[in-house]
């Protein structure tokens, strides 16, 4: 029996819905992203990084946002702070990307030197100052820091709840995954010509999968039927799809099915099944069973404590307002729009294809970027540019969104976009915009 | 183009640099990934020393202000520099670890 939060709403029902039109404004207007940045960015819980890009003390991830920058530092006591990257003398940015090793922050404008705990340690003339040797007095400003899944996570608001709390309910939900030792084997950043809500209304709903992503009903079944659509009162949602054909899609006869493949790589016969519809949802139950009796020895040790719905599902789920993560048995997705700062029909899509690493495993599947190296890659950052700017991730499912996104805003901006009309599968696409009004206007 | 000998292989660590005097410049000798790189001992975005950077997976980071640097091929990551340092062919022979340099 599947497990359902008891927060749990549905998320095919509109009822739990006021109706908030979703206007055009929302995603070009300057005042609407203003509107954001003070009553929102400036109170949710932003992911900075990975815990993994943090191996000694001293080294440090750098997260801008719009017009902010933080940095956050992994201290001698294996925690980890968060601080404003601006130093306390005139203000100038300290740092300007992450990087290793800081034995202290040395601003690059009058020398004054900043411990990795934040206190001033030195500056230059220290007697010159009437109002007194700044040096053990001042500190970097600081903000709340925190982890959960492997991510480094802050809030520039001193009142918000605990990141857990802020969470909730995916911490429980998802503390079958050995998140935190996921592989970030493609890291990505792309610029995008389109409002960063775009993402989080497209990872809202699959009822575009069938129309833009042709090659999905295949391997994950798109049958509204089939899929569990849940949304939580912090923003939080998700779908929860069968990772086994759609029985209303069908390859032509003779054509490899990936789902075929997948039975064989776990030792059942494909043509055992009398016909298809038995194949889809006998073998999805015959592959459950198989993982559970053969992960040790084949050495997915990242299945250990996960149910069978885990084995082999696929929950794409929103961190509200703008981080999506996919779990996928043997991978974790991130995907993340984050605002222009100063125009808000541009935006970047951050793109982390990770694995859970397996003894032995030089290479790894990255589900949209091809076979790579087990191993922590590096930062590309590319304008899609049509498309020209990410070759590899032509055809995949990221690439076919990212193709819709100058037409999307371009239609928001049309005189004749009134409001979205929904189905009910889509209704949490109203549910995100309706958290954000309720940050705007006062409700949380 | 002339071959000088540094120091035995082994004196360099997996992950840690040491800088050496050649002819009046610093060049700084790297070990990553059970590979030897020398490049030149400073940051092109405010001149300070490499040395003390931490070097990790064919890369280091300027102690100062984070630049991190390719140490095959000296070009800089990030916006703080567009500048690359010049790098220098390693050799190790008999044990011994040789840079060539002009």
């Amino acid at each position: 029996m599947t497990e359902i939060h008891p927060l749990t709403m549905k998320g095919r029902d509109p009822s739990h819905l006021r109706g908030d039109p979703i206007t055009g404004d929302r995603y070009y207007s300057r005042d609407f992203a203003e509107k954001e940045w003070q009553h929102m960015w400036t109170r949710i819980w932003h992911v900075a990084g990975r815990v993994a890009e943090l191996e000694e003390p001293g080294d440090y991830v750098v997260h801008d946002f719009l017009h902010e920058s933080v940095i956050c530092v992994l201290q001698k006591d294996d925690s980890i702070r968060a601080f404003y990257n601006s130093c306390g003398h005139r203000g100038l940015r300290l740092v300007s990307q992450s990087s290793w090793g800081a034995e202290r922050f040395h601003c690059p404008y009058h020398g004054w030197e900043w411990g990795i705990d934040g206190t001033l340690l030195h500056v230059q003339d220290p007697e010159d100052f009437p109002q007194g040797n700044p040096c053990g007095k001042l500190t970097l400003k600081e903000l709340r820091c925190d982890t959960w899944g492997g991510f480094v996570w802050y809030t520039m608001d001193d009142e918000a709840p605990e990141l857990l709390d802020y969470l909730e309910p995916l911490p429980e939900v998802y503390r079958n995954y050995p998140m935190d030792t996921a592989v970030r084997v493609k890291w990505m950043k792309i610029d995008l010509n389109c409002n960063w809500k775009f993402t989080t209304d497209n990872f809202s709903e699959s009822y575009h999968t069938r129309t833009l992503h042709p090659q999905v009903p295949p391997w994950i079944d798109q049958d509204v039927d089939s899929a569990r659509h849940e949304m939580w009162p912090n923003g939080h949602g998700r779908t929860v799809q069968p990772m086994r054909p759609s029985l209303s899609d069908r390859l032509p006869d003779g054509e490899v099915h990936p789902f075929d493949e997948l039975l064989k790589h776990w030792g059942i016969d494909p043509a055992s099944y009398p016909d298809f519809e038995t194949k889809a949802m006998q073998g999805w139950l015959d592959l459950k069973a198989a993982k559970r009796k053969l992960w040790a020895e084949r050495g997915y040790v990242h299945y250990e404590n996960m149910d069978d719905e885990q084995l082999t599902d696929s929950p794409h789920t929103v961190v509200f307002p703008n981080v999506t993560l996919s779990f996928l048995p043997d991978n974790l997705l991130f995907f993340r729009t984050e605002p222009h700062p100063d125009d808000p029909n541009k935006c970047t899509f951050d793109l982390w294809l990770m694995a859970y690493p397996m003894e032995g495993m030089t290479e790894v599947e990255s589900i949209m970027a091809g076979v790579l190296p087990m191993q922590e890659a590096s930062l590309e950052h590319r304008a899609f540019d049509d498309g020209a700017g990410v070759p590899e991730l032509e055809g995949q499912i990221v690439y076919q969104d990212m193709t819709l996104a100058e037409a999307q805003q371009k239609g928001w901006r049309s005189r004749g976009y009134t409001d979205a009309y929904l189905s009910a599968q889509e209704t949490r696409v109203r549910f995100f915009h309706e958290v954000i009004n309720d940050y705007i206007e006062g409700r949380r | 183009m002339s071959q000088v000998e540094l120091c035995s292989a082994s004196d360099i660590e997996e992950g840690s640099a040491q800088a050496f005097d050649i002819n009046g410049k610093s060049i700084l000798v790297c070990r990553s990934e059970d590979r030897f790189f020398a490049i030149e001992n400073r940051c092109s975005h405010q001149e300070s020393p490499l040395a003390g950077g931490r070097v990790r997976r064919g890369l280091i980071a300027c102690p100062l202000h984070g630049v991190m640097f390719d140490l095959s091929t000296g070009e800089p990551r990030g916006n703080l520099t567009r500048v690359p340092l010049k790098t220098y062919t390693t050799v190790i022979g008999d044990g011994a670890l040789f840079i060539e340099v002009d």
